[in-house]
């Protein structure tokens, strides 16, 4: 009988890893049974995951380390986080009527390096402010995200007060499309395909992708509830080895039209693949060395919490913490015994 | 002040089943009770409704939205998360199991809750199986119909009464351990082929 471990997943370009290894045999040669379920809500998956309708789940990194620390609204659950996921881009899109006025009013800057091209927004924002428009709205997936911090990080380089001079707002991913086209928001900062889809649709331009913005940060995480881990150690460690197959199989640019057509399933991502397949082109590499949790990316994360005033001093994560949490150990004994055979 | 005067807000994105739970509630005696479907322009409706209780669908996408709201919003009393006090287990793993999360006022008391959410979760688990029972009904119908095809094939070209077709797909089926209606779908095929 093969164990059952049941993973949840939001829609998006970056549970490729996940789906991969349930549907191309990699859990299966593992001796896992890999059920995956989908949430359309991040609040959702966090639930789930917290009252154990879940072993684990395609999660949003700063998310984990929320859930693990107790400040996600919801009761302190202890996680580990033992691989890595990452394949679609973040980028922040802009309504096709704001990126338009900000070409108009600077274009050298709008024409330079992306990192820095919210200058020529924070001279929209100065015009704006002189004839008394009401501030422009900007949304991210989760207050706990690192779309949150990358579009505060942007803002913020540009000159811009993200507390005063604009909305920032959250906006589940599959809801974004549509609330830039009905003009609820002006931009946002989401993960692949809903970009693409904006840009596809004529309704938005992408200004700035996270390799601009911070290139090399951790995007998603696979995060086990620790009561599922400690009693499971030859599973957990196999449960890796099978994400760790299934990211180089990602990372193989054939597997890329076979990938897209799998992800653009109604039961996973549901767009089309030939939009999916356009930002697997553009993604980051996801080989097995990156599938590694390091602890400078935790740290980094805690920075941007801290930052992002998400962080009090009674609920710093001290060291101990973080290493519970961010554990390589799984990853290397399933490359140990991954290299061995 | 009785549990009839806290003010309860349904968010569904099944209309149909924000109906099926407002009317639960009503009946069982609250009757300041209102629903709204999905809405771009969620803080200013809740703003207006002021609602006590907040019963949402677990996946509604429009929950991060919410929750993002009701920690930065001045406008509406706090609520929060009514996963955030743990002292009655069991009905919060119903709730997740059943698709329902809710939201309340800061202060409001467990007991008073408590009834609210387990008439909701009793709602929509009624719900899922109402629906889950009419897929089920179509399913065999469809089944039905293609039995009834298959029967008729059969009589006209193998030239057998209504009995004896019925009786070799069953046999059909029962040998090859498959259901009748596959046999029937086969069967159809079969003559389709032929044509």
């Amino acid at each position: 009988m093969p164990d059952i471990v049941k993973l949840g997943f939001a829609p998006l370009v970056d549970c490729a890893i996940p789906v991969v290894a349930a549907e191309r045999g990699f859990a299966a040669a593992e001796g896992i049974d890999l059920v995956l379920e989908r949430s359309n809500s991040w609040a959702a998956l966090r639930d789930k995951l917290a009252f154990g309708l879940v072993d684990g789940a395609h999660l949003l990194a700063p998310l984990a380390l929320a859930m693990h620390q107790g400040i996600a609204g919801i009761p302190a659950v202890p996680l580990v986080v033992p691989v890595t996921l990452g394949l679609g881009n973040n980028a922040i899109t802009l309504s096709a009527t704001l990126h338009a006025r900000m070409v108009a009013v600077a274009p050298a800057i709008m024409a330079g390096p992306p990192a820095k091209r919210a200058r020529a927004l924070q001279l929209v924002i100065e015009a704006d402010r002189a004839r008394g428009q009401v501030p422009l709205s900007f949304a991210t997936v989760f207050p706990f995200s690192c779309h949150h911090y990358e579009l505060l990080s942007w803002l913020s380089d540009g000159g811009i007060d993200t507390r005063t001079d604009v909305n920032i707002g959250i906006v589940a991913p599959p809801r974004m499309v549509e609330s830039l086209t009905s003009g609820w928001i002006d931009g946002y900062c989401a993960g692949e395909p809903w970009n693409a889809l904006a840009v596809a649709r004529g309704a938005g331009l992408v200004v700035a992708t996270k390799a601009d913005i911070r290139p090399g940060g951790v995007e998603k995480v696979l995060a086990l509830r620790a009561d599922q881990v400690t009693p499971h150690r030859d599973r957990t460690v196999a449960l890796v080895r099978a994400m760790v197959r299934a990211a180089n199989w990602c990372h193989d640019p054939a597997n890329h039209g076979a990938l897209a057509r799998l992800l653009a399933e109604p039961c996973y991502v549901g767009q089309p693949a030939e939009l999916i397949a356009a930002t697997l082109v553009k993604a980051e590499a996801a080989k097995a060395e990156d599938c590694r949790p390091d602890l400078v990316q935790a740290q980094q994360l805690v920075a941007d919490m801290m930052r992002a005033g998400q962080l009090a001093p009674d609920t710093m994560p001290d060291a101990n913490m973080l290493a519970a949490l961010w554990t390589p150990a799984y990853h290397d004994l399933a490359q140990g015994t991954f290299n061995a055979g | 002040m009785g549990n009839a005067d806290l003010s309860i807000l349904i968010i569904d994105g099944s209309p149909d089943r924000a109906a099926v739970v407002e009317r639960g509630l009503v009946e069982a005696g609250w009757v300041r009770v209102s629903t709204i479907g999905p809405s771009v322009n969620l803080l200013a409706r809740i703003q207006a409704l002021a609602p006590d209780v907040i019963i949402i669908d677990l996946e509604n996408p429009d929950r991060d939205t919410l929750e993002q709201m009701f920690q930065v919003s001045r406008l509406v009393q706090r609520p929060i998360a009514m996963f955030v006090d743990q002292s009655d287990s069991q009905m919060i793993h119903a709730a997740i199991e059943a698709g329902v999360s809710a939201y309340v006022v800061d202060g409001l008391r467990q007991d008073r809750i408590k009834p609210i959410v387990e008439t909701a979760v009793s709602r929509f688990n009624a719900f899922d199986r109402l629906r889950r029972e009419r897929d089920e009904a179509q399913a065999k119908l469809q089944d039905r119909k293609l039995v009834e095809r298959a029967k008729g094939l059969l009589m006209k070209n193998r030239g057998l009464s209504e009995e004896d077709a019925y009786t070799l797909m069953r046999r059909t089926a029962m040998k090859q351990n498959r259901k009748l209606a596959d046999i029937a779908q086969s069967v159809i095929t079969a003559f389709e082929m032929e044509l």
